[in-house]
């Protein structure tokens, strides 16, 4: 630690007074009493502010500003005992982020640790400050110095084990409500599972009822077809039954006919399959009977004819008399003679009229025709050898007639034979159909025992279904059922999404991903190492007290050593009387404790000195000493040759000696006030 | 009133070259245009600062930047922006040709308003730039009916007040702002804050991460504002490129080439890895492993925050002479003696005084980084 600069604004010096100190020697002149004793204040105001625990409770009195140097960086320690980073680093933050509180510095840290309360043993102050020319050497207090600095050579940023407990502390409270939340939020997740396995096993049950009825309906849908199927099947039978008989109606039918044939038709017997033809004979035949009608309407209307035209000449002639009698009668000069004259004129005209017609429709020409196809119809019975040689034409007409009508009776029944052998053709063989009949029977008897033993499986507990008839109305009850369990799980998968969109959610909010089972394995791991390192960090403060103790205690033996070196040293150099014994006594002093008044003749200054000396050498971390302030209150002197053998033995530390009167032969950074 | 879509970013640095940062120019120019077409599905585009690194060059900002910039304009999308440091150009003032866009709406010395109000509605943006002669408590609500928006380059700590640093709104700042939101650039992590079941304020973060430590997915905010509160408002992923992050427990591992093969197995297809090794170490790391994984990702980083084991510590440190070497000592002595405490996990004992004797207090040293 160094001294750069001091800051004061006070009555002595009005424009301020600043004083820049550099690393090695420096020696303040103040000739002026007055002001002597203010920067002598000064300095051991700031110096209180050094030594005390609770800086800053004589602060107000004197205000000053002390820049000094550690650890590579400046400070500033102010009249209130506070010390800041100056100038403060830019970027750097003092806030703590955790508590808002403003951090210590390093320096803080070090007077903490080492100067607060034993300033005055790393620094000598004026020989009248101690009462009776003589102090109290206390081994505990330089045993725990010389741990702190090793400690501080360690590092600036002293770790302390009671503060990095209750860090461990407060990490532990924070992750054992840390915890507790997330069991909170476990419990509901796993309340919330719950609530799905609960609706799952209401699920599971709905599922398997749901099975059961469509098992019910399944079996339902099989009788149900299998009825159709046996209708279907009874169908069947009838028909063929009815083939059965109907193929046996139309056999007896056809050999009745077979009889009726025979026994009313022998002439055909004959004939077989080889019939004449007797088509051309009938259409000769048939013209034949044209042309007789013909001339028998020709002489009807011939008749008809010569009556109508007789009455008209009848009635002309008749009007005629009439005419020529009235007029006649009446005497009338009409000319008798024309009426006669018209009349036969008339009457010549019609008869004219009436032969005209009768000759149009000419008789003679039919009779021709009629003996023509009489020729055609012998020429075509004879080619179809029938044998008409002493029949009449009157005996053949009839002969023919009544040939034709029973061949047109025995074309009929042949006709209805050859239906019927058709039909029975068109008719499974009557073996097959009895065959079919018979193995369809057999199948219905095989569905009939078949729905019954189905009936007899349906569980009556689900639907009671005792006859056949019922199946259609079990369906629809089934369907029923079927659809209200539906629902049901419908209803119940519906509340399981719910509930698992709610998990999702609250999965969600906790936002990490990782499951609550995860999180809770994470966080008693760190409680189990939080709870580790608090065992550890007390194990480590039981046993740093023990440790610290052996090391210092050695390190304090050998500083006991180094004092009597310094002290012999000096002796030797300013001429004081050293008796041997002394350096048992000061051994002794320094590693047990006890008053420097056992060491008469022996300087106090020289004894502080001396252990100033021996702790910075022992300690070996000069860098950490403070300066070495040196306060020369008289001008005696013996000052002169005791500064220059402290300077000697104080080469690698600053020191500051604030004189009242000049000190000759000692070159430093001298600064006259 | 009609609900205005906001969508909040920050920190991409478009164009970064800087030592320590991950080189994903490509991922980060994709990763850009991302945001810009997501700009589109909203009616407002917020950036709090340091979208653009000033290793832009000015021609990558006309090739990239200023056609998506043009696109939201052509779209009726209304841009406010508060530069960051990144975007000054030291001036002081926003760089040139950032400032040169004609639809952004920027928040800067050169011309400061305290707030501006968008013509999407009754929305007010207040903003500062970075680095700016005006102080956040220059800025207080004004009285009219909206709902009102910081928009800062800064980092935020409704907890806490007093902070004698002007990048941080504390507390007090808030108090005195009296803003509805607090759209927030600066950190490079993901941050929502809420006060009073309320969320006051949020911070994007990198939506492409800047450097190893920046692991997982990156994010966009996007938000809906309805009668002067906000209806909705979500993060959205859009990193291009992905760190991987994992912790090794070494505790149990034996030696150099079983912890190599465990570090070897985290490689992720994302490219970047940065591992965390924990626990405590019974073996010397050599430079085998910098050696064996060198190109092994395309960026890697190896965080060692283990402590020897005490059997190690107790072989290095026994021999000093000093408090701790007594220590150290002491315990050797106690092992050897069979008188340690049945309950001390010897784990915990190594990694408690590491952390003691360590000399600078971090436990953190960066083993390997392959950038």
């Amino acid at each position: 630690m160094r001294f750069i600069k001091l800051e004061t604004e006070i009555e002595e010096f009005p424009d301020g007074l600043s004083i820049e100190f550099n690393e090695n020697i420096n020696i303040l002149h103040i000739e002026t009493k007055s002001r002597f004793e203010r920067i002598k204040n000064i300095i051991s105001e700031f110096s209180l502010k050094l030594f005390s625990s609770e800086a800053g409770n004589s602060g107000g009195v004197l205000n000053f500003t002390l820049f000094a140097s550690y650890s590579g960086k400046t400070y500033i320690l102010d009249s209130n005992g506070r010390t800041t980073p100056a100038p403060e680093p830019e970027g750097e933050n003092l806030i703590d982020s955790g508590s808002g509180e403003i951090k210590k510095t390093p320096l803080d840290l070090y007077l903490e640790k080492i100067c607060r309360e034993n300033f005055y043993l790393f620094s000598s102050l004026e020989a009248g400050e101690i009462e009776d020319n003589s102090f109290q050497i206390l081994p505990e207090v330089y045993r725990n110095i010389l741990v702190n600095i090793d400690m501080l050579k360690e590092s600036d940023s002293l770790p302390d084990e009671e503060e990095a407990s209750l860090e461990k502390t407060k990490a532990l409270s924070a992750l054992t409500k840390q915890k507790e939340l997330i069991e909170i939020k476990k419990m509901r997740k796993d309340k919330l599972q719950k609530e799905i396995s609960a609706i799952n096993r209401v699920l599971g049950r709905l599922t398997k009822k749901l099975k059961t009825l469509n098992d019910f309906r399944s079996t339902l849908n099989n009788i149900s077809e299998k009825i159709t199927v046996k209708n279907q099947l009874a169908s069947k039978i009838n028909n063929s039954k009815k083939n059965v008989l109907e193929s046996r109606d139309l056999r007896n039918r056809l050999n009745d006919l077979g009889k009726e044939l025979k026994a009313e038709f022998p002439q055909f017997k004959n004939y077989g399959e080889n019939l004449p033809s007797l088509e051309n004979v009938e259409s000769i035949f048939n013209d034949l009977k044209d042309i007789n009608e013909k001339i028998d309407r020709h002489k009807l209307r011939t008749e008809q004819i010569r009556g109508r035209s007789w009455k008209a000449i009848g009635a002309i002639n008749i009007f005629s008399i009439t005419a020529i009698i009235f007029l006649a009668i009446k005497g009338a000069n009409f000319p008798i003679p024309v009426i006669a004259a018209a009349a036969l004129l008339f009457s010549g005209a019609a008869h004219f009229f009436s032969s005209l017609k009768l000759k149009r429709n000419d008789m003679e020409s039919l009779l021709e025709e009629k003996k023509t196809y009489q020729l055609k119809l012998s020429a075509a019975l004879e080619s179809e050898h029938f044998k008409f040689d002493n029949y009449q034409t009157e005996e053949l007409y009839e002969f023919l007639l009544q040939y034709f009508d029973d061949f047109i009776r025995y074309s009929e029944l042949q006709g209805e034979i050859k239906n019927l052998e058709s039909n029975i053709s068109s008719l499974p063989p009557l073996k097959e159909t009895e065959k079919k009949l018979d193995s369809r029977s057999q199948e219905m008897v095989r569905i009939e025992k078949e729905i019954i033993r189905k009936m007899q499986s349906l569980d009556p507990e689900i639907i009671k279904v005792e006859q056949e008839e019922e199946i259609e109305n079990a369906l629809f009850e089934i369907n029923e059922l079927i659809a209200a369990i539906e629902d049901e799980i419908k209803q119940e998968d519906s509340i399981r999404k719910k509930i698992e969109n709610e998990i999702i959610d609250y999965d969600r909010k906790d936002n990490s991903g990782i499951s609550y089972d995860h999180q809770l394995a994470e966080i008693t791991k760190q409680i189990k190492n939080l709870e580790d390192d608090k065992k550890a960090l007390s194990f480590i403060r039981e046993l740093t007290p023990h440790a610290s103790l052996v090391w210092a205690t050695e390190k304090l033996a050998l500083m006991a050593e180094k004092t009597w070196e310094t002290v012999e040293h000096l002796s030797e150099k300013t001429g004081f009387d050293l008796p041997p014994e002394y350096k048992d006594r000061i051994i002794h002093l320094v590693t047990k404790g006890g008053s420097t008044r056992q060491l008469k003749g022996v300087p106090d200054n020289c004894i502080k000195i001396a252990l100033i000396h021996a702790l910075e050498k022992i300690s070996e971390a000069s860098w950490l000493m403070p300066p070495l302030i040196i306060v020369l209150t008289s001008d005696e002197g013996d000052n002169n040759s005791f500064i220059k053998n402290v300077l000697e033995l104080f080469t690698e530390r600053q020191v500051i000696i604030i004189a009242s009167a000049p000190i000759h032969g000692i070159s430093g950074n001298l600064i006259s006030i | 009133m009609k609900s205005i879509k906001l969508l909040l970013t920050s920190d991409l640095h478009l164009g970064i070259d800087k030592p320590g940062s991950i080189n994903i120019r490509n991922e980060r120019i994709e990763t850009f245009r991302k945001i810009m077409a997501m700009g589109l599905q909203h009616d407002i585009l917020l950036i709090a600062g340091d979208l653009i690194d000033r290793n832009l060059t000015e021609d990558d900002f006309f090739d990239i930047a200023a056609p998506e910039f043009e696109n939201l304009k052509n779209n009726k999308v209304e841009i406010f922006y508060t530069p960051g440091p990144e975007e000054l150009s030291g001036n002081p003032g926003i760089i040139d040709y950032i400032s040169a866009l004609e639809n952004c709406h920027y928040f800067s010395d050169e011309s400061p308003a305290a707030y501006m109000k968008s013509a999407k509605g009754p929305l007010f943006i207040y903003g500062v730039q970075a680095e700016s002669r005006h102080a956040f408590t220059s800025i207080t609500r004004n009285s009219s009916n909206g709902f009102h928006i910081g928009l800062f380059y800064s980092d935020f700590n409704p907890r806490i007040q007093g902070i004698f640093n002007d990048n941080c709104i504390d507390k007090n700042i808030i108090k005195q702002m009296n803003l509805d939101f607090y759209a927030l650039g600066r950190s490079h992590a993901f941050k929502m804050f809420k006060s009073l079941n309320r969320i006051i304020g949020a911070c994007p973060g990198s939506p492409e991460p800047c450097s190893i430590e920046e692991s997982g997915d990156r994010f966009v905010i996007s938000m809906e504002v309805e009668n002067n509160t906000i209806r909705n408002i979500k993060r959205i992923p859009v990193n291009t490129s992905l760190i991987a992050s994992a912790s090794i427990d070494c505790t149990a591992i034996k030696d150099e080439m079983e912890l190599l093969e465990t570090i070897k197995s985290k490689k992720t297809d994302s490219g970047f890895l940065n591992i965390v090794l924990n626990g405590t170490l019974s073996f010397h790391i050599t430079g085998k492993i910098s050696d064996e994984l060198k190109g092994f990702c395309r960026g890697m980083q190896i965080i060692n925050r283990t402590a020897p084991s005490l059997d190690m510590q107790i072989s290095s440190f026994s021999g000093e002479n000093s408090v701790k070497g007594e220590i150290y000592r002491t315990i050797a002595a106690k092992i050897n003696n069979m008188d340690m405490p049945g309950e001390l996990n010897t784990h915990a004992l190594a990694r408690v005084l590491q952390h003691r004797f360590s000399s600078s207090g971090t436990d953190r040293e960066v083993l390997f980084c392959d950038l």
